[in-house]
């Protein structure tokens, strides 16, 4: 979209009453999600990742009451003080994970104690029965826990992602190699609670380690060993890891362009289509031609002279060609008021032509966009035709240190009646800018170059000039071209030459 | 009981992270039948207990601009502020042998050896005259407790008063709520009692009450996080986002702005929903990015540094259509500015 089109869209939407309430459309927030998502990853470490070490073995260990398939309740004991209930600050587990005996598995608080509450067994997490933040009452169930020895592996669903969420700085050696290495064996592992311990606080999956103990038993240096080495291929094992057929293909970067992805529009985009489109129901005529800038050059040298001569006292230290342009574009204006009216039309109406009135608006107040170290900025000048050659200049020069600040005021960015775009400071000759509905009429100021002319007579001469192409685009329902193109011809010859428009000054 | 199960340190450190760190690794790494007293205090600073928020517990802008810290402590109840005016003594102890009130008395006892005529309320804090000079707070392992309290000697209470002063009526939180109390000083009772008068004081008493003629305190440096991993570690957690913000309990903060009522919920710190009504009518592209805005908040800590981070995602997921230099644009940034002297 062009540039132009952009800024000037935007002061009509801004004009444009609001509908009724606006709430996100689920598309915006389906994408608004997509975004969260990623960052979401980043920001909520948990505090224990997510393993899927099969449970086996510790025979003879604690023997509670449960049911038969070896799920016990785990109560929220008395913690004295004749408290009843006390909030879940925090939870050192989630479902699926093992914990051992005298592992934490949750924090509870009353109201001046913070209590850790620490297994009794050694297990499975099958349920969490409150969120944090919620009021477990004395005597209920925190969590549910299938015990070891209990847990027909076969029966348990197939890890799908081994994995762990890795803490984004924290993350120990052997989390997350670039693909994920297949497990040693598909069949249980074999571990004390004292290994998997040691297993889960460095992040390590026991079935990517190979057990050296008795019977495959994985032992604690084979986890530290693991955890030194980083990956299993480094493991002293024998046999070569059947590593080949896991490896999944790394992720591609997150802000790489898929192809054929497909992203509903932001909210804001939204907006701006829909200014946009009510932009294009007006019918556009163009119009465009060639500025000769030399002898305006020659003005502002002589201007920028005296600027200079005049030391502290000078109201501008120099100026730009800015200045000139938009004080000669005022000048021109007044020739032509109706350009710088408004057309306020009631598109609801069944006849639009007949409810349809022209504002016309004395102050010239011109949109520009201007160059600061942050980009282009698009306030306005406002009064232009009241203001000398000088007065613009400092307008300008006051906007743009605002601008550099971000400090520019509301009034300064709002009540435009024309827009000046000097769009060719980034480059292009001619342009199709947009007329937004609260104007009539906008220029696009090209890329100014130096090319070679015929030099004025008959002469075959060529000359060097200084050529700055310009493009009009004017609402026609309300402007005819003619109208357009003698503004453009007028403000043509207050710039070719700049003497003519002292007899215009007031 | 051996003379190794009894010990006593005290911290020359000032800073309340590194305090709190000493302080979790005494309570983690002595042996669990071991009672231990530590004696310490910072310089300013306002210690949040472990579910509190505090948005709604301290002026955290208050803090920010006078560049004192506030940190969650891992104990519960209620929000304190130190300086080198207070002094902090923690207990530590099995806990089969732990009660509320035991070492609230203990410490009440070195009040009486200093003159001053203390005595416990029914909240186990310490007062003296009807006003509270200390505060207490727990935390309870499967086999380990600490008590630890506040002592209120010459603390700047007109600071007190002003870092602990929030009315935030439009902010809902869960957690627990701080019971303020008037409180006073020992100095008010006491000409000539002073930290290291407290510390002898309470020393003496803990060393009484475990029926030792002796006990030499050990001092500790802060050297101390570059000897003791488990320090080091410990200091890392209490100083992390992680921990300060992420255990911030669930909140709702409605806050009230020039155009809008922005409504930001959080849970785990972090904002989960925001949502904006408007207080006056708004032009379409200026409520089109508050809405795109405020879905960047999402999964953004609840704080005024994350606004940036959600503007840029902002401005990104524009994809260049709209640019920061719109004059919309630059109204949004503007509207973010005061929102961030809100949070």
């Amino acid at each position: 979209m062009h540039r132009v089109a952009v800024q000037s869209a935007a002061r009509a939407a801004r004009r444009a009453l609001a509908p009724a309430a606006r709430r996100p459309a689920t598309a915006a927030r389906v994408a608004m999600q997509q975004v969260m998502a990623r960052t979401a990853v980043v920001a909520v470490a948990p505090r224990i990742a997510h393993f899927h070490a099969s449970a086996h073995a510790m025979a003879g260990g604690a023997d509670p009451t449960h049911s038969a398939d070896g799920v016990v309740p785990f109560l929220l004991a008395d913690i004295g003080e004749g408290i009843t209930e006390c909030e879940i600050t925090q939870w050192f587990v989630k479902e699926g994970d093992e914990i051992a005996q005298f592992d934490k598995i949750c924090e509870v608080q009353s109201d001046k104690a913070a209590v850790e509450i620490s297994s009794r067994f050694d297990g499975k997490i099958t349920k969490l029965h409150y969120p944090v933040g919620a009021m477990a009452k004395v005597g209920s169930p925190l969590v549910d826990i299938q015990l070891e020895g209990h847990d027909a592996s076969a029966a348990a669903p197939a890890p799908a992602a081994p994995v762990p969420a890795t803490a984004p700085a924290a993350a120990p050696a052997a989390a997350a190699p670039a693909a994920a290495p297949a497990p040693i064996s598909d069949g249980p592992v074999f571990a004390t609670p004292a290994v998997r311990r040691v297993a889960r606080e460095n992040n390590v999956d026991l079935r990517l380690v190979r057990g050296t103990g008795k019977a495959g038993r994985v032992l604690k240096e084979d986890v530290l060993r693991f955890v030194q080495n980083g990956s299993v291929a480094e493991s002293p094992a024998p046999a070569a890891a059947p590593r080949a057929a896991a490896p999944a293909p790394v992720a591609a970067p997150a802000a790489a362009p898929v192809a054929g992805e497909v992203a509903p529009l932001t909210m804001m985009q939204k907006a701006m289509f829909k200014s946009m489109s009510r932009s294009l129901s007006i019918p556009h005529f163009g119009y465009a031609d060639e500025i000769e800038l030399d002898a305006l050059m020659a003005v502002r040298a002589e201007i920028n002279a005296q600027l200079q001569a005049m030391g502290d006292a000078a109201p501008v230290p120099k100026i730009s060609y800015m200045p000139l342009f938009i004080k000669a574009y005022s000048l021109a204006l007044t020739e032509f008021p109706l350009l710088n009216s408004q057309l306020v039309v009631d598109a609801m109406a069944a006849n639009p032509e007949t409810s349809a009135k022209l504002v016309s608006r004395p102050q010239h107040n011109v949109s520009i966009a201007m160059d600061t170290p942050n980009g282009l900025m698009v306030p306005n000048i406002k009064n232009v035709q009241t203001k000398s050659v000088l007065d613009v200049a400092a307008d300008m020069a006051r906007l743009q240190a605002a601008g550099q600040k971000g400090q520019l005021a509301q009034a300064d960015l709002t009540g435009g009646t024309i827009t000046l775009s000097n769009i060719g400071a980034i480059g292009g000759t001619y342009m199709s800018p947009v007329v937004v509905t609260s104007e009539l009429c906008i220029a696009a100021l090209g890329k100014v170059a130096r090319v070679p002319k015929f030099a004025s007579g008959k002469s075959n001469e060529v000359v060097a000039r200084h050529a700055m192409p310009v493009s009009f685009s004017a609402d026609h329902r309300v402007v005819d071209g003619a109208t357009v193109a003698r503004f453009a011809q007028r403000w043509k010859q207050y710039l070719e030459h700049p003497m003519t428009m002292l007899a215009a000054m007031k | 009981m051996a003379a190794r199960d009894i010990r006593c340190f005290i911290s020359h450190i000032t800073d309340p992270f590194l305090n709190l760190a000493v302080e979790e690794w005494l309570f983690r790494t002595t042996p669990v039948h071991s009672h231990v007293l530590l004696l310490w205090r910072n310089t300013p600073t306002v210690v949040i207990g472990r579910n509190q928020n505090q948005w709604k517990e301290c002026n955290v802008h208050a803090l920010e601009a006078d560049n004192i810290p506030w940190v969650r402590r891992k104990s519960g109840g209620g929000t304190v502020y130190h300086d080198l005016g207070n002094s902090i003594y923690s207990i530590i102890e099995p806990r089969e042998s732990f009660t509320r009130r035991k070492n609230a008395e203990l410490v009440t006892r070195a009040l009486h050896h200093l003159d001053v005529p203390a005595a416990v309320n029914d909240r186990h804090d310490i007062v003296v005259d009807g006003r509270k000079v200390s505060g207490s707070a727990f935390k309870l392992t499967s086999r380990r407790a600490y008590h630890h309290g506040t002592m209120l000697i010459d603390a700047n209470l007109t600071s007190l008063r002003k870092y602990l002063k929030i009315d935030r009526p439009r902010l809902v939180t869960k957690g627990v709520p701080s019971v303020p109390s008037p409180v006073t000083n020992l100095r008010e009772f006491s000409m000539t009692v002073d930290h290291t008068g407290f510390c002898e004081a309470v020393v003496d008493e803990f060393r009484r009450a475990h029926d030792l003629g002796y006990l030499k305190p050990e001092v500790i440096d802060p050297s101390i996080v570059d000897t003791e991993p488990h320090v080091k570690a410990a200091l890392e957690e209490l100083t992390s986002d992680e921990w300060r913000l992420g255990q911030t309990p669930e909140f709702t903060h409605e806050i009230y702005l020039d155009q809008a009522i922005l409504n930001v919920h959080c849970r785990g710190g972090q904002v989960t929903a925001a949502s904006c009504q408007w207080t006056t009518l708004p032009d379409d592209l200026f409520a089109a990015g508050l809405e795109d805005f405020t879905q960047c908040l999402i999964g953004q800590w609840y704080h005024p540094k994350s606004l940036q981070g959600a503007w840029t995602r902002f401005v990104t997921m524009q994809n260049g259509a709209i640019q920061e230099t719109h004059p919309t644009m630059v109204e949004l940034r503007q509207f973010v500015h005061r929102l961030a002297a809100e949070l």
